[in-house]
């Protein structure tokens, strides 16, 4: 493997120095390095030091994911789309039974999804949402869903109140508006007609 | 484009406060044209609609640690717009969150309807043929166009009468809801036959039916599968079903929204087989499930024409049925073979089985038609309908069965 340096430069100055199979990881850079028009400085100029940190530290973890690769759907270089081939799964396969390389694997996978849940849990909600906008702008999809998914859990049990007050969004519906929306989502899901089955 | 992929990953649940909150949020939930499959999927429960005494009702099923169930149901209320009178459906087809109810009225009237909004739109068809029991001739199917992301309807009727002599009916219609208009599909020498009875299944905008070669046997059940591409507008060839020595009725389900599901029952066997790749030129299967179902009585032969419904996580197969005292009924099957029956109770209809199709709630907004600039027909689809219904006329004359005509359609 090659082991050629890649120097990330944030918005603020603060420069990383990272593996190239790193810098990969985020897409935009292996987009510049695909191209072979890097030099080995590359300055990401929408992204803060602290927060490029934190994408960096998400990419070291998941160097082996073939994720973002394989998601790929942009793609206008021919080098990249000989790397999507490559990794492509035939869907004409039928799928196998699981072998003891899919038991390690998977197990593998849950420790990743462990780290990820760690990973997340120092941060406050602004520092999430800056995450994702980076991930975003620097096409890191593994850790945008990551962040979204995380978001998403947050707020889901939030009232309306609270959600503007997290997000600092002012309400700009009337009241009756307010109701109208209330009105559209009365349907739920209600017990009626329960029934248990015997076991067998 | 952050603020959207974080909203789409909140449950359902969440809506109603999220989109309480301002309306640029609003509008976001609103401007989705589907729901993710992912928010859908995330949503846990096995959740299906069927149809109970022209009744429809939605049920979960909850899964114990065993093949142990509980069932969970709620009958939701379709009301006529202009009495607020409860309508009776006759049959009921899902489209990712969307219902297309066939009502049990003079003319079969067409209604789609989105249970999570209340939000309904009403169809009237051109034309309407039965027979004396009231039994409604046409077959029917709900998609969309692929590419103009635009909901449509398919209708035929394709039959062979053989009495008083014999004669081909065969009229397929389309409906699109932006044009507000039925047109003829040009099917004149089809190589299908689907069966009267066959009900089909829409997965990702397309519809598929059990079907077999037109001209074969007349006895001799469906062994393929057929495909109505909403986006172009055409059938696709026949593709081969996967059972081996097939001497029964196939009837197909939806799986989340991802694959198609065959079930037979043949001599106290049941076999379920899943597609592992579906498309409208090409299926590739895979089995599912094979139980042995010899119970002496307890199972009559009508199993063999019930719908059903697959968990795929849990490997089990719920079938509707009835009893021998022509009571509703769903069979659990697993791979430990037989479950138990859950009564649903007596319905007034004693001669119909339940009905089920597989649902999933969604934001979709059923598209309003395009009010002043409504497109005028063709003549030659002002020709095909006359030709159409002279056809259906002159049937009429020679037998006892019943043409009815809106007589919107007929001043058209």
């Amino acid at each position: 493997m090659s082991s050629k340096k890649i120097v990330l430069t944030s918005s603020d100055g603060e420069s990383f120095k990272v593996e190239e199979v790193v810098a990969r990881k985020l897409q935009i850079v292996g987009h510049i390095i695909e191209d072979d028009c890097a030099t080995n400085k590359i300055p990401i100029p929408n992204v803060t030091g602290e927060i490029l940190a934190k994408v960096i530290e998400y990419c070291k973890k998941h160097v082996e994911d073939d994720d973002d690769v394989v998601e790929t759907h942009e793609s206008s270089t021919k080098g990249d789309k000989t790397v999507e081939e490559a990794k492509k799964k035939p869907d004409d396969v039928a799928v196998p039974e699981s072998t003891e390389g899919d038991d390690e694997a998977e197990d593998k996978k849950e420790k990743l999804n462990e780290w990820d849940a760690k990973f997340m849990k120092d941060f406050d909600i602004k520092t999430i949402f800056d995450i994702i906008l980076a991930a975003n702008y620097l096409n890191v999809q593994g850790l945008f869903d990551l962040c979204s998914k995380t978001i998403a859990d947050y707020i889901k049990d939030m009232t309306p109140e609270e959600v503007r007050e997290l997000f600092n969004i002012e309400n700009d519906f009337t009241p009756e508006e307010e109701e109208a929306i209330r009105n559209e989502n009365a349907w739920t899901f209600e017990q009626d007609g329960k029934q248990q089955v015997p076991k067998p | 484009m952050p603020l959207e992929e974080i909203l789409s990953r909140l449950p359902l649940k969440s809506t109603r406060a999220v989109r309480s909150t301002c309306k640029k949020w609003d509008s976001l939930f609103k401007n989705r044209s589907f729901i993710s499959k992912a928010a859908a999927a995330r949503e846990g429960e096995s959740q299906m609609v069927v149809l109970m005494d022209h009744n429809l009702h939605l049920v979960s099923f909850f899964f114990g640690s065993d093949t142990s169930v509980e069932i969970k149901g709620k009958r939701i209320c379709l009301n006529d717009d202009s009495d607020s009178e409860q309508v009776k459906i006759s049959q009921v087809f899902h489209c990712e969150g969307l219902l297309l109810c066939i009502l049990k009225d003079d003319n079969f009237s067409l209604v789609v309807w989105n249970p999570y909004w209340g939000q309904t739109r009403w169809i009237k068809p051109r034309c309407s043929f039965e027979i004396p029991q009231g039994c409604d001739m046409y077959r029917y199917a709900i998609g969309y166009d692929n590419k103009r992301r635009n909901h449509k309807i398919l209708r035929f009727i394709d039959y062979e009468f053989h009495y008083p002599r014999d004669n081909v009916v065969l009229w397929y219609e389309i409906y699109d809801f932006e044009s507000d208009l039925w047109t003829t599909l040009d099917v004149t020498t089809p190589h299908w036959l689907i069966n009267c009875g066959n009900r089909g299944v829409t997965l990702k905008g397309n519809t598929y039916w059990c079907a077999k070669k037109r001209n074969s046997d007349l006895f001799l059940n469906a062994d393929h599968i057929i495909c109505f591409d909403f986006t172009s507008e055409r059938f696709g060839p026949l593709l081969l079903l996967p059972f081996s020595d097939l001497d029964g009725v196939v009837t197909l389900a939806c799986v989340r929204e991802e694959k198609l599901a065959a079930l037979v029952c043949h001599e106290d066997v049941v076999e379920v087989w899943i597609t592992i790749k579906i498309e409208a030129n090409e299926v590739l299967w895979s089995k599912f499930l094979t139980v042995n179902v010899d119970l002496g009585d307890e199972i009559p032969s009508s199993l063999t024409y019930g719908s059903f419904f697959i968990d795929e996580e849990k490997k089990v197969a719920m079938i509707f049925d009835k009893t021998l005292d022509r009571g509703d009924t769903v069979h659990i099957m697993g791979e430990a073979g037989y479950g138990g029956q859950v009564d649903l109770g007596e319905p007034v209809n004693k001669r119909r089985c339940p009905l089920v199709c597989s649902y999933v709630p969604s934001l979709v907004q059923i598209k309003k038609p395009a009010g002043f600039q409504r497109k005028q027909q063709s003549k030659l689809e002002k020709r095909q309908y006359v030709r159409n219904i002279s056809k259906l006329r002159a049937l009429k004359t020679q037998s006892s069965w019943t043409l009815s005509m809106s007589l919107e359609c007929h001043q058209q």
